[in-house]
């Protein structure tokens, strides 16, 4: 869980830089961008806690897969050589588990029966064996680790808020993104404050002010799309209004994102 | 002998390209043309089309920010569409906030009714989380997400039943490659093939070691490009299986497990 006092003090500024999005993506982004560049940079001890961590999660999930994973040059120098011990032990926990599966389906397919016979049996059991692998047994723990700082983090900007000082400097503020804001009420009822419907109220509030405003911003890149406002120029605004939406709607890139580990079954 | 027919094509031409898993090239194709679609001005304009938007509560993380990157770096013209997705779904959570604050302005305002189920402000604030995830999570899946799974799961079914043929089983067995998601989910979707099941599964099976146990060979070796290709391998294409809600509810679930 993120430390309260860092946090107090990360949130503050996060809210005090002027930023296109919400404050609690960019903490999340950073964390994420902290976390995956470690990960690739000095890669992970074959028998580690942490390597235990990825074996039971079955590797991580597919976003955090590839920013592990992904190498090259990048503007800023190298870009690390990925996770090599993390990529061999999943493949070798997959090949592991295929193995068995492969015996017992060549064992069956020698003994044809009619109807729902052995066959039939092996590969239903085969099925189950094979969800099993792909899905581990816990979530990817990229995931796990931004989720608690993110839980850890709306804890204390609830807290916050119950202070005047930093209420009034929320309530000026672009507010969060949809999806922040929602956990955020999720956890206000939990949250140890003195005056809950008074947070209540400035989070409604302030995302009310926040949408309005990007309604309006919203309606104004319209009208300009069309033939009879063609000749007008755009503000800086209306240049990047979609742009805003979309980090109100749905919050920075991965935010939440956990992936189904196949077409047919949701992940762990 | 396999049928050249629509649906066989996009995988003959997939197979014969070689690069990576088959299906994996063909679902990113498909986000391509998905993105094209949806920012089609006869798309976009049409209500129906739009009301299913809002319906999803926006597109899903991954196709807000993709849609996006496509449409402002020139990919698709010209972000019309775009806004007017963003303009519906702000002004729908925008109507329903605004409903919850008359509510709790409400309970703030008049003595106690025993006929409302949202007496005092605390109830109404207790109701608040589990109406607002709803909001979030809408009634449907995104739109692209629900065209790409659809399409997915045709191929996968159309490949099994291309292997049910001895000629492109035998290619397949020799070259064919699949992501780890892709070969779970072309297993999942077997029993209700009618091919020979066991066969099928077998080859599957075997040509899945094969591509693991290379991967692992690449992997021993060293070099740069060896845990991107892994990276392919175990997750199959960025984005692969990415259908998800943009409220954390499921999240927290897990964590409190």
């Amino acid at each position: 869980m993120a430390d309260v006092t860092t946090s107090s003090t990360e949130i503050s500024d996060a809210f005090r830089e002027p930023s296109q999005g919400c404050p609690l993506c960019s903490l999340w982004a950073r964390e994420e961008a902290s976390v995956t560049e470690d990960l690739k940079r000095e890669g992970e001890r074959e028998n580690g806690e942490s390597m235990k961590r990825i074996l039971k999660a079955s590797g991580f999930c597919n976003r955090h897969t590839h920013a592990v994973h992904k190498t090259g040059s990048t503007a800023d120098g190298d870009n690390g050589l990925g996770c090599p011990a993390c990529a061999r032990a999943v493949v070798r926990k997959f090949a592991d588990g295929l193995a068995p599966i492969l015996t017992n389906l060549q064992t069956a397919k020698g003994r044809p029966e009619p109807g729902r016979g052995k066959g039939e049996e092996a590969l239903a059991a085969s099925i189950r064996e094979l969800e099993r692998i792909i899905s581990g047994d816990a979530m990817c723990p990229v995931c796990q680790g931004l989720l608690e700082s993110d839980m850890g983090r709306i804890a204390t900007l609830l807290r916050m808020l119950d202070g005047k000082e930093f209420a009034e400097l929320y309530g000026k503020s672009g507010a969060m993104c949809m999806p922040h804001f929602v956990s955020a009420m999720k956890q206000i009822l939990g949250a140890p404050l003195k005056d809950v419907a008074g947070v209540w109220n400035l989070l409604m509030r302030t995302e009310i002010t926040n949408l309005e405003s990007i309604d309006r911003l919203l309606n104004q890149r319209m009208k300009k799309y069309s033939w009879d406002y063609r000749n007008e120029g755009l503000s800086q605004d209306e240049a990047n209004a979609q742009r805003t939406a979309m980090l109100t709607i749905a919050g920075v890139e991965g935010l939440y994102c956990r992936p189904r580990k196949t077409s047919l079954r949701p992940a762990k | 002998m396999v049928h050249i027919t629509p649906s066989t094509i996009p995988l003959l031409e997939a197979f014969e390209r070689d690069q990576g898993c088959l299906l994996c090239y063909l679902w990113l194709k498909d986000e391509f043309q998905s993105m094209g679609f949806v920012e089609d001005n006869e798309v976009s304009m049409d209500e129906a089309f739009r009301r299913d938007v809002v319906a999803a509560a926006g597109f899903c993380n991954r196709h807000m920010h993709v849609l996006h990157r496509m449409v402002f770096s020139g990919g698709i013209p010209d972000g019309l569409g775009y806004a007017m997705y963003a303009e519906d779904t702000v002004e729908m959570f925008r109507e329903k906030l605004q409903t919850m604050q008359s509510a709790f302005q409400e309970s703030r305002n008049r003595s106690w009714n025993v006929l409302s189920k949202e007496r005092t402000p605390r109830a109404v604030i207790e109701s608040t989380a589990e109406k607002l995830e709803a909001t979030l999570e809408g009634t449907r899946i995104c739109e692209i997400c629900r065209r790409m799974l659809l399409a997915d799961a045709r191929r996968a079914r159309t490949l099994l039943d291309m292997l049910g043929h001895q000629d492109f089983a035998a290619r397949f067995a020799a070259s064919g490659r699949l992501c780890f998601p892709h070969f779970v989910t072309s297993m999942q979707m077997l029993p209700t093939r009618r091919v020979n099941r066991q066969a099928v599964a077998t080859l599957l099976v075997e040509t899945e070691l094969r591509c693991l146990e290379g991967v692992g060979q690449l992997l021993a070796q060293g070099g740069r490009a060896s845990p991107e290709m892994a990276a392919m391998m175990l997750a199959g294409v960025e984005g692969l299986y990415c259908v998800t809600k943009k409220s954390p509810s499921h999240l927290t679930g897990d964590l409190r497990q």
